[in-house]
């Protein structure tokens, strides 16, 4: 079988990706599919617990459900709000979008 | 399956998630970075296959690359920023921010290189599908209602946030 330890190290890269992605880029879009990205590879983390430390459990696949019904919630908001911002600013670059800075 | 056929696999699947997920990151053309994150979840799905969670690669596919990538190309659409994108902020900030991200990996392989998980040998759950949709009328059941309400509200709060604003 393949070791775990696989499976948890893919994912840190995984995350350490996605994490580049949030911090580096400058276009919302871009920002909300690199925050995908992580929870993908925090999804991935629990799946894979869930079949090496308690597989007659199946509990860990349920939280990975749970996960993906509320990153489906957080594109359809984050969405909605990238829309209004670029109706407001007609553009989605976020360092433009600064008048909550005091 | 043979321990070699499954770490033949893994690793491909693995290369796919990773190179995916840097072209995602990088890529200039949003569009591209779409299918390219539609590319990744495909990959992750098959782990889930390969981790014998049936019903979690299933969803994968239908509500990640069915769902999110189609609405997340809409939003591309709608904000007509697709080519060009200028891509990263200030030099400096690019790199403070990679040698901390090779940082995070580095501890977290130290972590996990350390721990010791204790693995079940247990076999793993025959039929998920039903197994899974059990618990959730069963042990899970106050999660899943409050879930639905959770979608409900960004439901209506994608709707409220994104309509023009004075309504028609």
């Amino acid at each position: 079988m393949i070791p775990l330890s696989y499976y948890l190290m893919l994912s840190a890269v995984l995350f350490a990706i996605g994490m580049g992605g949030v911090l580096l880029r400058r276009n919302a879009v871009a920002i909300l599919l690199s925050v995908e990205i992580m929870l993908n590879s925090a999804n991935l983390n629990l799946v894979a617990f869930s079949r090496y430390v308690a597989p007659h459990e199946a509990s860990g696949q349920i939280f990975a459900l749970f996960v993906m019904a509320v990153a489906a919630a957080e594109v359809a908001v984050g969405l909605a709000l990238i829309l209004m911002i670029y109706r407001n600013l007609q553009s989605v670059n976020l360092d433009q979008f600064n008048i909550f800075k005091w | 399956m043979g321990d070699t056929v499954s770490l033949v696999i893994f690793f491909a699947l693995a290369a796919m998630a990773v190179a995916s997920a840097i072209m995602v990151v990088t890529g200039r053309n949003l569009f591209h970075a779409a299918m390219f994150l539609g590319a990744h979840l495909l990959s992750i799905a098959g782990f889930y296959f390969l981790l014998n969670a049936e019903l979690v690669g299933i969803l994968q596919v239908f509500v990640y690359v069915g769902g999110v990538v189609v609405v997340v190309l809409f939003g591309i659409m709608l904000t007509a920023q697709i080519t060009n994108v200028r891509l990263t902020s200030a030099m400096e900030q690019r790199w403070v921010t990679v040698v901390s991200l090779i940082g995070l990996v580095g501890l977290l392989a130290f972590v996990v290189r350390d721990t010791v998980f204790r693995i079940s040998e247990m076999a793993p759950v025959e039929d998920t599908t039903s197994f899974i949709g059990r618990l959730f009328m069963t042990d899970y059941i106050l999660p899943f209602e409050v879930i639905s309400i959770l979608l409900l509200a960004a439901l209506i709060g994608a709707v409220v946030i994104a309509r023009e604003e004075g309504g028609k």
